[in-house]
This record gives C-alpha cells, structure tokens and sequence, in this order.
C-alpha cells in the first residue's frame, strides 16, 4: 500500500469517528491525483452532503475512470439521488476497472457490485422513461383539451341566422 | 317554471360552481399539492369551461322549451360532479406516476395538475356554465322586465349562491363531511334541481342523474392514496386547509409516527418519536436545539415557533436543552386539526410555558404577540413546494426581528437542494436584509433542507464541534459536520435579492429549483 492509500484511509477512519478537523487536515496534506479524489468523496459522503459528494465523484471518475472504488461510491450516491446516468458513469467505471485488472479483488464481490450497478441504472431509467410518458400524456390531454375548446368556442359561437 | 324557482336553481348552480372549484384543488392536492401553480391550474379550467358553457346555454336557450335543456345540463353536471372524486386517482395516476421524487415530479406537477383539471372539471363547470343563460331566458320570457333586468336578477342569485358554496365548502362541506361527500352533496343539489326543472319541463329522464347520484353516496369515499407499505395508519381527518393524517411504523422503542399533509410525496410535516430530544441523521428539526448551546445561559429559554405542526420542534428543544435552562415557548399553527391530532398522538400540549396559537397565521400571530423571543424558529414551508410569499419578505424579516429579545436568534428550515439554490437565496436575501444580519447557511446532513440561521444583535457560532453531554450525541455529530466548510455558507445583507411585498417571485424560483436539481445530474 502506497503512502497516499494509507493516507486515505486515515482519511475515513477519522470520519467513521466523526473527527471531520481530522479527516480534513488529512485530505489537505494529499497531493492531487486519485487518493485524494476518493477522500474527498468520502468527506462529503460522511458529512451528509450527498449532492456535493457526488459531483466531486464524477469529476473523480472522469479524471480516474477506470477506479473500482471510486466507481463504487459514485454509484451509491447516484442511486441515493436516483441519478440514472450518473449510475450508468459509475457502471462503466466499475467494468472498465474490472476489465484493466484481471487481479482486482475481491472478484466476484465487484462483479456481483457490478451487476446490482446495472440493476439498478436500468431501474432509474426506467423511472425517468415513466416520467417523460407522463409529461407527453399531460401535455397532449392539455392540448387536446385547448383544442377541444377552440372548437367548441366557434361552433357555439355562432349566432342564429336572421331571418 | 315560476321566476322564484328559476332563481334557486341559479343560486344552487352558483353555489356548486364554487365548491367543485374549491373543493377541487383540495381533491388534487395528494399528488400535485396546493401550490399557487395547482390553484392557477384549475381557476384556468373553471374559467375556461364557464366560458364555454356560457355560450353553449346561450344556443340552448333559443329552443322552445329552455326547461328542459335547463333539466339536461343540470343533471349533467350533477352527475360529472359525482363522479370526480372517483375518477380523480386513476386520473392523476395517469399523469404522475407513483413512486417518483420530487425532483423527478418537478415538470409533472405544472402539467399533470393541468390535464388532471382539464379531465376532471371541464366538464362539470361547462355544464353549470350553462345554468346561467338558460335561467336570464326563462325569466325573459315572462316578460316582466327586459332582458337587462332578467340578466341583472339571475347574475345577483348566482353570486350570492357563489358566496355561500365559498364559505359553506371551506369552512362546512369539507371538514364536516369530507371531501367525496362534498362533491356528492353538490351533485345531490344539483339533480335535485334537474328533477325540479325537468318534472316542468317534460324532461322526466333528468330524475334518473338524481337515482344515479344518490347511487354513489353509499359507495362513500373515494380511494385516497394509502400510506406506505409497512405503516399503520393512526388517523385521518379533512381540515379547512388540507387532509391531514397519522401515520405510524415501529414499536417500542423504535416506534415512530409521522404527520402527513396531502400524503405528498416522501415528506412529512411532524415526527413524534417516544423519546423527546434529537431525532437524529437527517432531521433537520435537530439544528432548532443548537442556539441554546450556542448562546448559553441560565433560565428561561422564550422560544416562539411559527408553523408548530405537531410539537415536534419544541420536543427537540425541551430534550436538548443545556442544565440550568427551561423551556417557555409559543407555537403558532394555522390548522386547528393539526394541533388536534397533535394533542391526540404526538403529545402535544399546551400549559402555562406553552402557548399554541391554533388556527393563527404566523405573520399576524407575530404582529399581535407582545413577547420577545430567544429564538424564532419560521417552519412553515410545506412540501417544499408551497411557501406563503407572505412568510418570504424583507417586511415579513423586519417583523421577526422586531420580535426578538437582545441577542435572540432565528432560525429558518428551507427546503433546498444545494447551498446556492435559487429559493434559498430568496430567503436569504428576505430575511437578511429584513434583520439586517449576516446568514449562515446549513445544509443538513443526509436531507434536502438548510437551515438559515441568523443573529441580528449578537455574533454568529463559528460552525464545528460541540461539547455536549453524551446523551445528546446525535446534535454532537450534527454540530461536528458543520466543521466541513462545503457544508456551510456565510451569506451577507444585499448579497442575495430580496422578494419584498410589493414583488415576491418565490413561486418561480421554487420551479427553477426543482428545474435545476433535475438537471444538475443529466448535464456529461
């Protein structure tokens, strides 16, 4: 284990102890690179701020996009937040990861991870499918219903002949 | 028809135009809430519908026998208006599917509460529509005066029917019968009208909506949506302002209950757990007891809460409170049934240090109050979609402040996705420049509030651990995440615009929010 991987480890078990003075004056001594993308997605992760957890795990995969850990966190947050393609990002990571390193244990722990992923990526979509059918249904019944109206208004709109 | 008879049946129709269209918004609010954009929605429908019903009356009434176009259009809406309240779920269900967020609900609130108003109520106030021209014709047509004087006579009766079915579905209907029933009442009056003209008219088929209508009473309420599964539910009752139910899950130790306003969504209004003190990981209810730590001192500890709910906020407080301090609070609450079924099940009482406002606004509850408080905490935004504008002022911020004892805190729950969100920063902005105090914006850890905290006379804590007896750990570790500067934001006077009476937009940036909350994950 490098330094840096020690050192992020630090990181999380000042937070497990809710030390966050610690844990922050631990992430300040990391140099930039991937130890501290993952310390930093774990101190707004321990701190509550999931939103802010997860866009600095997406700027972290994207500079790091082959991190099983990383992946594995981002995708956490994604389904807590039920952001699909943010899932789907954490996804690709996970098997890009797996892919790169035939030796990246434990195995079967990350392919199951892997699966749940996709699992649940193609479940948000599903919700988000639900709730773009719904805005063309109400948009179309709204406009139906306008339609419906102007018709109406010009056919009853018209007077008797006189005679 | 004798004029006298006509008349009635214009008040009836007007009186049951009202309360369909009050009792209307009451009937969506389950799934699309009572916000500005919802009322909007279905004042646009009714309109639009009476408009059309208008005209469709006035070629109605050229045909020989007006009475019983008149008996068919009343038993039409009688019998559109019995069945709104049963077709209302499936309806909104085709529009907002269930299960989603509310970021994820954003778009379908404008819309679906549109097209569930369209369905629902287009066609029973196009119907009602319709009374009015037919009654000016009857009346015409006895020849007693002009058609100005017909018009004039049956638009009096139709207002004044209007006036009573305002005040008799708000303040009767509704909370006495509840909703199913409301409609079936005015659906009831309605056929009952239809008979009457159609029993004159030669329309005797209009007696078959009364049959109809009466039907449906026994069937009782429609279907409201169930509370989650693995929750019983406590109580259910139908207040002026919203349906209001309790709901519980647990038992024990770990049994917890939960307020419920128009079932919205994932949140909930009050929680009543069997311990006072903190409730824990993402209540914001929790940062309410921090000001007594933070600014401790012997005594009483005057607390005014606006928008109490259930009581929960004082439980945190009382709970939570430093050796040495004591709980002398006022809570004021809009509705009464809330305090009711606070009283019932989660504890909520009132006694010589606890006041309950009940069935006050909090604005004129501030303006009569004469005490001055240690801390005003403002809770009064519910379902983070619906905040009274008039809470959400520099003018209503000035009133807080003038409220507040020397050094006195306020604090304000916000729902809000992110510490620079549009409707955070209008609060903000109000309550900053009405207090003329810095703000210190806290996100609540593992929830969508911040909680704004400010000080007017006195200076702010500096955001970071606390040291607390063990008992109160959860609000140690709550205190301690503030030490994480993402987690806090220092907002100054005039930074942030601030909505004032005279221009209040917070109902558009509620909507650019969820917007914005939407897409911030959608965006590579």
């Amino acid at each position: 284990m490098s330094l840096c991987a020690a050192q992020t480890d630090a990181v999380v078990e000042a937070l497990r102890a809710h030390d966050y003075a610690a844990a922050q004056q631990t992430l300040a001594g990391l140099p930039a690179g991937l130890e501290r993308a993952r310390a930093e997605v774990e101190l707004l992760y321990h701190a509550g701020d999931l939103p802010a957890a997860l866009r600095s795990g997406l700027a972290g995969l994207a500079a790091h996009p082959a991190d099983a850990r990383l992946a594995w966190r981002v995708g956490e947050l994604a389904q807590s937040l039920h952001a699909a393609q943010a899932v789907e990002r954490a996804a690709a990571g996970l098997a890009r990861a797996l892919e790169r390193d035939p030796q990246l244990a434990p195995r079967e722990s990350w392919e199951r991870g892997l699966v749940e992923l996709r699992r649940q990526a193609a479940a948000l979509d599903q919700r988000d499918a639900l709730a773009r059918r719904a805005l063309v249904r109400a948009r179309t019944a709204v406009l139906a219903c306008g339609a419906l109206a102007l018709v109406l208004l010009a056919l009853f709109a018209r007077g008797p002949r006189v005679q | 028809m004798p004029n006298p008879l006509v008349l009635l049946v214009a008040a009836v129709a007007g009186a049951a135009t009202m309360a369909v269209e009050l009792s209307a918004v009451r009937l969506l609010a389950p799934w699309f809430g009572t916000s500005q954009a919802v009322w909007t929605n279905v004042i646009a429908v009714v309109l639009l519908a009476l408009a059309l019903g208008y005209l469709l009356g006035a070629r109605l009434s050229r045909r020989a026998q007006p009475e019983r176009a008149l008996a068919w259009v009343l038993a039409s809406a009688a019998l559109s208006a019995a069945l709104v309240p049963f077709a209302a779920p499936p309806v909104a269900r085709l529009f907002l599917p269930e299960g989603l967020t509310l970021d994820e609900a954003a778009a379908l609130l404008r819309w679906g509460s549109l097209a569930t108003a369209a369905l629902l109520f287009l066609p029973p106030a196009l119907a009602l529509g319709c009374v009015s021209p037919l009654c000016t014709e009857l009346v015409d047509r006895r020849r007693t005066a002009g058609a100005g004087s017909a018009a004039g006579r049956v638009l009096c009766v139709g207002t004044l029917g209007s006036l009573v079915g305002t005040f008799g579905a708000t303040h009767l209907l509704v909370p006495e019968f509840g909703l199913t029933r409301s409609f079936l009442c005015a659906a009831v009056a309605l056929a009952l009208c239809a008979l009457s003209a159609g029993w004159r008219g030669g329309a005797r088929a209009s007696g078959a909506s009364l049959v109809l209508v009466l039907a449906l009473v026994p069937v009782g309420e429609a279907r409201r949506p169930l509370p989650p599964a693995g929750s019983e539910l406590l109580a259910a009752q139908e207040s002026a302002y919203q349906s209001v139910r309790v709901v519980r899950t647990g038992t024990g130790a770990d049994e917890r209950r939960e307020l419920q306003v128009n079932e919205a969504f994932d949140s909930f209004q009050s929680l009543w757990i069997p311990r006072s003190g903190p409730l824990g990981e993402g209540a914001y209810y929790d940062a309410f007891a921090l000001p007594a730590w933070w600014g401790r001192r012997p005594g009483a500890w005057n607390v005014c809460v606006l928008g109490l709910g259930a009581g929960t906020a004082w439980r945190v407080i009382e709970g939570s409170l430093p050796p040495g301090m004591t709980l002398s609070a006022v809570g004021v609450e809009i509705d009464p049934v809330v305090v009711e079924l606070g009283a019932r099940w989660m504890d909520l009482a009132a006694g010589p240090e606890r006041q309950v406002l009940s069935g006050w606004d909090a604005r004129a509850a501030l303006r009569a109050l004469e005490r001055r408080f240690d801390l005003i905490v403002l809770d009064a935004y519910a379902n983070q979609m619906e905040i009274p504008a008039h809470l959400a002022t520099r003018e209503f911020f000035e009133l807080v402040g003038a409220r507040l004892a020397p050094q006195g805190w306020v604090l304000i729950n916000v729902g809000a996705f992110g510490l620079d969100d549009p409707v955070l920063e209008a609060l903000a902005g109000a309550a900053t420049d009405g207090l003329q105090a810095q703000a210190l914006a806290l996100r609540v850890p593992f929830s969508r509030n911040v909680v704004l905290v400010l000080r007017p006379n006195g200076p702010l804590p500096v955001p970071g651990p606390l040291e607390l007896p063990p008992d109160l750990g959860q609000l140690a570790r709550l205190a301690a995440r503030w030490s994480v500067p993402a987690l806090v934001r220092r907002i100054a006077p005039g930074e942030c615009a601030a909505p004032s009476d005279e221009r209040c937009d917070i109902e558009r940036r509620q909507l650019e929010s969820l917007a914005r909350a939407r897409a911030a994950w959608e965006s590579p």
